[in-house]
């Protein structure tokens, strides 16, 4: 690995060739990370291999700079040492030889992940609305819910949901109400529980999140 | 590519079912309630349908009778799905109706692809 301070730097060295990835910081002490590109470019006659941007800050023209400079992405800074790999191995899977099942299992591992989080959000959103329908004399609505956490609550990783969920409709559908609300309690509980556990995650889709909510604060002006 | 056509009203399930379908290969189109099911097979034309039978305001079994029934729909497969309630007389229900297949929810990636794959073949 070779590591250099400057953009001039930079081109002097990228002109001799023989990286497999150059990773180039966008604010460089002398010029910026796409001009030191565009000047390598002009030198290089065999194929540039791949080429990433880094920097601190991200906006509209940065990102489009980055496509239309044909890098293969942009990783936002500051990064935990894992999450860059993973970011680089999304951008860049052709220098890691051999690791496309490693991506596909990590890409699976991290939408599973996201989707159990908002799985998890979403119904401790809806709890207080089961037990007001409970308490309502609503069962019919409880149970369609019971029956949705009984087929769900395993593909999300939560056995004990999908036990509660079939529970929860045999003791409605018995009318042993004491008991049914004891277990919606449980339910509600162990969804609370589950949340905790979650926040102390991190996500790792830094661009798209920082990007988002750039896009939203803007739209709220 | 065999195209797949998931109706139901659980949109994790929905979200789990079209990420482990498409990252198998699959086509995958999906709708969250019934109403649209007959028209989206003529203008679709999936090889598959995995319909949730406890979708609400719809009985799924006549849905799935009516797809069967029908001259441009019928050659669709069928998987009926749902959670554990009245198992016993759906799946004697889903037999008599002629489907080719039957899911116990709550499922994981690999039964479900196991089981779509043995009823469309591999892609």
């Amino acid at each position: 690995m070779t590591h250099l301070l400057t953009g001039q730097d930079g081109i002097d060295r990228g002109k001799k060739g023989g990286f497999c990835l150059m990773l180039f910081d966008v604010f460089l002490p002398d010029m910026n990370g796409f001009d030191v590109f565009a000047a390598m470019k002009n030198f290089q006659d065999a194929e540039s291999p791949p080429v990433v941007f880094l920097s601190g800050t991200v906006d509209e023209e940065t990102m489009q700079r980055t496509r239309d400079s044909g890098a293969s992405g942009f990783i936002l800074k500051p990064f935990a040492p894992e999450s860059f790999l993973l970011r680089l191995r999304e951008l860049v899977p052709q220098i890691f030889p051999g690791s496309s099942k490693d991506i596909e299992s990590d890409r699976e591992k991290k939408f599973l992940g996201e989707l159990r989080g908002e799985y998890i959000t979403e119904w401790l959103e809806m709890m207080p609305e089961m037990e007001s329908a409970f308490e309502g004399g609503r069962y019919e609505y409880v149970s369609q819910m019971a029956h949705n956490l009984a087929g769900s609550g395993g593909t999300m990783e939560l056995p004990f949901i999908t036990k509660a969920g079939r529970k929860l409709s045999e003791l409605i559908h018995q009318r042993q109400l004491e008991k049914a609300a004891s277990l919606i309690r449980s339910i509600h509980s162990f969804f609370i529980s589950e949340a905790n556990k979650k926040s102390s995650e991190t996500t790792i889709n830094f661009v798209q999140d920082k990007l988002k909510d750039k896009n939203e604060k803007n739209s709220d002006r | 590519m065999k195209k797949i056509l998931i109706v139901d009203d659980d949109k994790f399930i929905l979200s789990f079912m079209k990420f482990s379908l498409d990252s198998a290969g699959y086509d995958v189109i999906s709708l969250s309630d019934g109403t649209q099911v007959i028209q989206t097979i003529r203008q679709e034309k999936p090889d598959l349908l995995i319909l949730d039978v406890l979708i609400p305001g719809i009985d799924g079994f006549k849905l799935a009778e009516r797809v069967k029934a029908d001259a441009d729909t019928t050659y669709v497969k069928i998987i009926i799905s749902s959670a554990i309630y009245k198992k016993d007389i759906y799946i004697a229900a889903a037999k008599k109706l002629g489907v080719d297949g039957y899911m116990i929810k709550p499922i994981n990636k690999t039964q479900l692809i196991e089981l779509v794959h043995s009823i469309l073949g591999n892609t």
